[in-house]
């Protein structure tokens, strides 16, 4: 009993070209199901509660990380099981399940292997947040912030990139104080701070805690064409950890690409476990 | 020293202390452990722990391999070798299989060597001289 949410604006719209093909496919799976699809923000975990109270076993988000975590912090336990078709412009979080595309998507979902993980919590002024892919604080978490979705035509997308590497350039680093599972006390400088869940690798920690001192410099011209934000993953530190406490005040955060707030925050695994539908664990 | 249990445990990979980064804490990994930056703390890795130049670490380090290039004070005992480059400066004790300073490096404390019983220096080695008398080359 499959429940699809559909995120249209995810990938600039890639599901309206795919939508009926995907469908087709589903169908001959064997695992059609009931397909709905959010009109605006704050539709996707009310049709998440929906979906969950109509009884479905499995409920799976079509479109690209923020859709995935969206419908992720509905997830009220590991009873319903969560499936990812990844049709957005950031999928990295379904690529870390072991599924490169939305097509082996399909299959992945048919074969229905399910592995329980661990999520992370994050808590600021603003409230509770779950995330299953990646806190970003600093100059990542501010991008999300001021340009939350790149536009389709090309004019005003080139307009969009480059005021993305106009605010890499312009910001200034930042001091942050943080503690890791209570016994290592720190202090770092520098222009981000990555959190990543890698509770599905091997090891006694949940999250890997990466730092990066100095923005790279960007290929302006290949940046301005694709809007790859890889430049901000050069790390300079790692470390691993099972609950941060970032102390240092008003640096802006994004969870799962998505802005959340500002710190002080607090980093921790939460107490409740998904059930995800997974290809193979990266 | 830290007791067993106030180690903090490090994750999966390798651990990357950066430039810009200060920490206070004790690091526990069954991976390499790199420290650019400083350190205040013990260190306990089943890999390599590396200091890189210009760190400034303060702890006593049990590893399989320590390479010392920045400075540090604080015991080694390295399961395999250690190796102080040109750079490095230790200001502590060491034992180890294996042991190389190099040109220019500093190192104050004392060394002692893992899994030899004796210096290789007390086997005896004997050579003859020109009038045929047998005579130890190392007393």
């Amino acid at each position: 009993m499959y429940y699809y949410i559909i995120n249209p604006s995810a990938g600039n719209g890639k599901i309206n070209k795919i939508q009926e093909k995907l469908k087709g496919v589903l169908s001959n799976l064997g695992i059609a199901g009931e397909f709905v699809k959010s009109t605006g923000p704050g539709d996707i975990p009310k049709l998440t509660e929906i979906g969950i109270k109509k009884g479905y076993s499995t409920i799976v988000a079509i479109g690209g990380d923020s859709t995935a975590n969206e419908v992720l912090n509905y997830m009220p336990n590991d009873k319903t099981a969560f499936g990812i078709i990844p049709v957005g412009k950031t999928n990295i979080l379904a690529s870390s399940l072991g599924i490169a595309g939305w097509m082996e998507a399909c299959q992945i979902l048919a074969a229905r292997k399910t592995h329980r993980v661990n999520i992370g919590k994050i808590t600021t002024n603003e409230g509770n947040r779950y995330f299953i892919n990646k806190i970003a604080i600093g100059l990542e978490a501010e991008i999300r912030k001021n340009f939350p979705a790149a536009p389709k035509q090309i004019v005003s997308k080139v307009r969009h990139n480059l005021g993305i590497l106009k605010n890499s350039k312009s910001f200034n680093p930042f001091s942050m104080r943080f503690e890791i599972d209570k016994s290592i006390k720190g202090d770092f400088k520098g222009v981000n701070i990555h959190i990543t869940n890698v509770s599905f690798q091997k090891g006694d920690q949940a999250f890997m805690i990466s730092l990066q001192e100095n923005v790279p410099k960007a290929e302006k011209i290949q940046f301005i064409k694709t809007g790859d934000l890889s430049y901000l993953s050069d790390h300079s530190s790692t470390l691993y950890g099972n609950h941060i406490y970032l102390k240092s005040s008003n640096i802006s955060v994004a969870a799962d690409d998505q802005y959340i707030g500002t710190t002080p925050a607090e980093i921790m695994v939460a107490d409740k476990r998904i059930r995800i539908i997974v290809g193979s664990i990266v | 020293m830290a007791k067993k249990d106030d180690f903090f445990k490090m994750g999966a990979q390798e651990t990357v202390i950066g430039h810009t980064v200060k920490l206070k804490g004790n690091l526990k990994s069954q991976h390499d452990i790199v420290i650019d930056g400083e350190l205040t703390g013990d260190i306990d890795s089943e890999s390599t722990v590396t200091i890189g130049h210009g760190a400034i670490v303060s702890a006593n380090i049990k590893a399989k391999n320590v390479v010392i290039s920045g400075n540090l004070e604080g015991d080694i005992d390295a399961e395999v070798s250690v190796e102080i480059t040109q750079t490095g400066k230790v200001l502590g004790n060491i034992k180890a299989a294996s042991l190389a300073i190099g040109a220019g490096a500093f190192f104050e404390g004392q060394s002692s060597m893992k899994g030899t019983k004796e210096p290789p220096f007390k086997t005896v080695t004997k050579v003859q001289n020109k009038d045929n008398d047998i005579k130890p080359f190392f007393e």
